[in-house]
């Protein structure tokens, strides 16, 4: 599925007819238009005047998939970096200013890509053109070592609060490890290894941000409150002036199929053990994606939802569960996680999911199913337009999809995806991907059980 | 869209809630880029002015009151064809029995469990088929029962809506089900090292106060509890004279008020609760130490008596805590974060409600510098009660506060939640457009004073949860009162821990997890 939420621009709503009977949905589109500076810079602009806000959103066509083995978390420490100054912006006041506007802003990595936004009051579009152009054109002059020292501390920090605290929060590094190959960049975490992050040296970081940031691998979306003529003249104004150079080459590894059944045990300081079944899946708008994630739906959102009318409301014998499709521009995961009950065994979960699988493989969903979970994804696409700026607004969604499909606007035929599946799809889907003897079988257990014999592991 | 739990498991690390502001320093050294020398362009010694303020325009809303009494308030908005309702209750987690902590939060829970014609699965896959939202929970000071919808569907959600919140059934089997499901949640809730931390602060900060339990309850009150119970409190309670509902969205006042006296109409009047009164927390000068085995981090929660939301002094407290820890350019920020490198984000906020205040930081910390990061804040809010805030740092907060508003009114869902914040707290209508003119009024003395009276570490509640062994020398010497260590709290409740605007964790306080 979108990487991003599926970001549909419901404009134009055409006056809602009050009959009972639910006509079909609006038609939903972001209209934008798209030009490129001559250093290469992608800029897409939508306006809509209902709020005196913009969404400004610069991405970056770079993530934890672009870093090598032994150099992971880079990526990620390297997007905390473009906060810490500039050339002509000291450590700080680009914080200031956009604090002091009524802004604000963040930034994120993940494994595929790398985002910078600001949702400021339009009066401030021009600063924050000049704030993010100055970390296109302008980090490295001011770039030293009690930065990186300051910035490598925030990260351990962060990944101490995210993962290490959190109750299961290594459970994906173990995941990600045994589903992917070593070569293959999803299998380490974005939050990289700590080992790594300490590692990381002032040489690694200007070497990192000359290949991948100049403007010929950015895209630059403005959503809202704007005048397209007097913006496209801001973004010549304050990046025209940043060299360009030829679009760095990505590298597109293909995963090694799993051969077998990987069953991992790892401890966790919890109170409950839960199971994590995953397999390896379709990549974005890649064949089966959009049927994976109806089936995720179909198996686990709402009450009688496959998994969950069988395992938490009619046997009770799990606390919660979840399934759905992650997918990612070189391939995707599909992830079921179960909470057992109290003294419920892990066993007895997996056996049951497991038939629950086998049955949905041969007998397909019911209409009645596969069309409520198409109207709930329809429905999500409309309400995730609500927001210009931020990491699913409407800057976001028509960067997001340029990036990976070369169309901002291919919303429409993402949604089209969804609308397309038929129920025996989901029920292919199943079988071909969603197979016994090529997923990732993890247990968390809690750590004074691990004492006993754990179940064989196999972890490559 | 979609699975929030997936999109945790692997997902963007967003750098959030963290970055500093230290002021315009000059440039510091310069190191070359291989990069081609950018072209002679505007110049850029000085970032480029603000345009003109753009002029705040909130929207206005429309009230109406149904034949049963019930007040219901629409923002007519209608850039997208969705639909948010909020019904707001008074019938919050401070109404609790003291025998039966958690009533208010499980009757809520049950609202989408069942009702006289629907079953849980009914109520589940009809919200489903719709594409539609439902929920419901109970925080402190209210009950809340949430939606939002395509407009194209409102008048069969609001059948069903309606129906949710006025014939909830509370049938055994389902009872059974929820009441394990909260069980296991309380289980679950102990490896939370946040959530113990708010207990643990809730238990010593509230003292016997109303707020001073778990708005889920405890294991022993929730096997305590009976339907009956659940029952009761709901008709007691859930009435129109006790309720207020917020519609934001695609849709008139003429077709609402038809629609609502059609589906809300049949709902029986009834006399109301009488309002609570307010009253001082415990807040005992004290420290409490809660055990996390092998915690890299300390969580750290630290609480003083703070100001009512309707003192006239809340406006300036509002100033002060940005200036301390309200966005990336605040000064807890910068002096942990940015420059010491003790935390990922720390924040600081006034958690005002109806019957009490406390002014909150909390955020976690590298396990061996607890006593230093503690040493700082404390630092921290030394300054801010004793000297002025710079003219320069204290615009940029006012600016901050007052130039934020038209984006927290700009979608359906944000302005539905602005507005049950007014009718929870018995604010005017005009709240937000006087706070903005208040907030532009307030000087580094109203700062100075109101820190004074509400930030005040002498009477800090701070609770810690991490490894005790470690941290317990490092709180030598440290004027945090007595210390003390405490088992994990026992029941759990998603106590509500602060309110800011970034990291504070309000849905949860609303709505239990289940």
């Amino acid at each position: 599925m979108l990487a991003l939420p599926l970001a549909l621009a419901a404009l134009a709503a055409a006056p809602p007819p009050p009959a009972a009977v639910p006509p079909a949905p609006p038609v939903l589109s972001i209209p934008y238009q798209m030009f490129r500076l001559e250093n290469g810079l992608t800029v897409i602009l939508h306006v809509d005047h209902t709020a005196p806000i913009v969404g400004v959103h610069v991405q970056y066509d770079v993530g934890s998939k672009d870093e090598k083995p032994g150099r992971t978390g880079f990526a990620h420490l390297f997007e905390h970096l473009m906060f810490q100054g500039t050339q002509h912006l000291p450590k700080g006041l680009a914080d200031r200013l956009l604090d002091a506007a009524g802004g604000e802003g963040n930034g994120s990595t993940s494994d595929d890509t790398t985002v910078y936004w600001e949702q400021v009051p339009s009066n401030a579009l021009e600063q924050t053109l000049y704030v993010e152009a100055d970390r296109m054109g302008w980090l490295l002059p001011t770039l030293d070592q009690p930065k990186l020292d300051n910035q490598r501390e925030v990260v351990l920090n962060e990944r101490r609060q995210s993962y290490e605290m959190r109750p299961y929060g290594l459970a994906f590094e173990r995941i990600q490890a045994a589903l992917w190959n070593p070569e293959f960049p999803y299998h380490w975490l974005t939050i990289g290894s700590p080992a790594d992050v300490e590692a990381a040296n002032l040489a690694d970081v200007r070497e990192f941000f000359q290949r991948w940031y100049g403007p010929e691998n950015a895209v630059l979306a403005i959503a809202g409150d704007i005048d397209p003529d007097r913006t496209r003249a801001l973004v010549e104004k304050w990046f025209g002036g940043i060299p360009g150079k030829a679009k760095p080459l990505h590298a597109l590894p293909v995963p090694v199929p799993l051969a077998a059944e990987q069953r991992i045990t790892m401890e966790d300081r919890v109170q409950l053990p839960r199971l994590y079944l995953v397999w390896q899946s379709p990549g974005d708008f890649a064949p089966g994606d959009a049927e994976l994630d109806l089936l995720g739906t179909v198996l686990s959102d709402g009450k009688s939802a496959r998994l969950v009318k069988r395992l938490v409301m009619d046997e009770r014998i799990a606390q919660s569960v979840s399934a759905g499709q992650m997918s990612q521009a070189l391939a995707g995961m599909f992830v079921i996680t179960v909470n057992p009950k109290p003294g419920v065994s892990l066993e007895r979960l997996e056996r049951e999911v497991d038939e629950e699988l086998a049955r949905i493989a041969k007998e397909p969903p019911t209409a009645q199913e596969l069309e409520r979970a198409k109207n709930k994804i329809e429905a999500g696409a409309v309400f995730a337009l609500e927001p210009l700026g931020g990491f699913g607004g409407r800057a976001a969604s028509l960067a997001n999809y340029y990036l990976r499909t070369g169309d901002p606007g291919y919303l429409e035929k993402d949604l089209e995806r969804y609308r397309l599946a038929t129920a025996s799809d989901l029920s292919v889907a199943a079988r071909t991907f969603l197979r016994k003897d090529a997923r990732v079988a993890l247990t968390v257990v809690p750590r004074a059980a691990a004492a006993a014999p754990a179940q064989p592991g196999s972890a490559r | 869209m979609k699975r929030p739990i997936l999109a945790l498991a692997v997902a963007a690390l967003a750098c959030a809630s963290s970055r500093s502001v230290p002021p315009p320093a000059a440039a510091t050294g310069v190191a070359v880029a291989a990069r081609p020398a950018a072209a002679p362009g505007p110049d850029r010694s000085q970032p480029p002015p603000l345009g003109p303020t753009p002029e705040l325009v909130l929207p206005a809303q429309h009230h109406f009151v149904l034949a049963n009494g019930l007040k219901v308030r629409l923002v007519e908005y209608r850039r997208l064809p969705i639909v948010a309702l909020q019904l707001v209750v008074d019938a919050g987690a401070a109404r609790d029995p003291e025998k039966l902590p958690g009533l208010a939060s499980f009757s809520a829970a049950m609202l989408t469990e069942g009702t006289r014609t629907r079953t849980a699965t009914q109520i589940s896959d009809e919200a489903g088929f719709l594409g539609a939202s439902l929920s419901a929970g109970a925080g402190f000071d209210a009950a809340f029962l949430s939606g939002s919808v395509l407009s194209r569907h409102l008048p069969r959600f609001l059948e069903l809506f309606a129906d949710v919140a006025e014939h909830p059934a509370f049938r055994t089997a389902d009872f059974t089900r929820v009441q394990d499901q909260r069980r296991v949640t309380l289980i679950q809730q102990r490896d939370q090292a946040q959530t113990v931390a708010a207990k643990a602060f809730t238990l010593a900060y509230w003292g016997d106060h109303p707020y001073g339990h778990f708005a889920i309850g405890t294991e022993a009150s929730l096997a305590a509890t009976r339907p009956a119970d659940l029952a009761a409190f709901h008709a007691k309670l859930w009435q129109p004279e006790n309720a207020e509902l917020v519609v934001v969205g695609d849709v008139s006042e003429a077709d609402l008020h038809a629609l609502l006296e059609k589906t809300f109409g049949p709902w029986p009047k009834g006399p109301g609760a009488a309002p609570l009164p307010p009253r001082a927390p415990a807040a005992p000068h004290r420290t409490v130490l809660v055990e996390k085995p092998e915690a890299s981090q300390t969580v750290l929660l630290l609480g003083m008596p703070g100001v009512s939301r309707t003192s006239p002094d809340y406006v300036a407290t509002s100033v002060a805590f940005e200036v301390l820890g309200g966005g990336t350019s605040s000064r807890l920020f910068r002096n942990l974060r940015e420059d010491k490198g003790y935390t990922y984000g720390l924040a600081a906020g006034a958690d005002a409600r109806r019957l009490g205040a406390a002014s909150v930081i909390h955020g976690s910390v590298k396990a061996d510098v607890t006593g230093k990061s503690i040493a700082e804040i404390l630092g921290e809010l030394g300054r801010l009660r004793t000297e002025p805030v710079p003219v320069e740092e204290l615009e940029d907060a006012k600016n901050a506060l007052v130039r934020s508003l038209p984006a927290d009114f700009s979608t359906a869902g944000s302005i539905a939640g602005r507005l049950a914040e007014l009718v929870i707290q018995g604010l005017p209508d005009d709240y937000w457009s006087r706070y903005a003119e208040e907030v532009r009024k307030v000087g580094p003395d109203d700062v100075l004073r109101v820190a004074k009276a509400y930030v005040d570490p002498a009477r800090a509640t701070l609770v810690l949860v991490g490894v005790t062994s470690l941290v317990e020398p490092q709180l030598a010497g440290l004027p945090v009162g007595a210390v003390e260590i405490r088992p994990p709290p026992g029941g759990p409740g998603p106590a509500k821990a602060a309110t800011t605007r970034a990291t504070a964790p309000a849905p949860a306080s609303l709505a239990p997890a289940q």
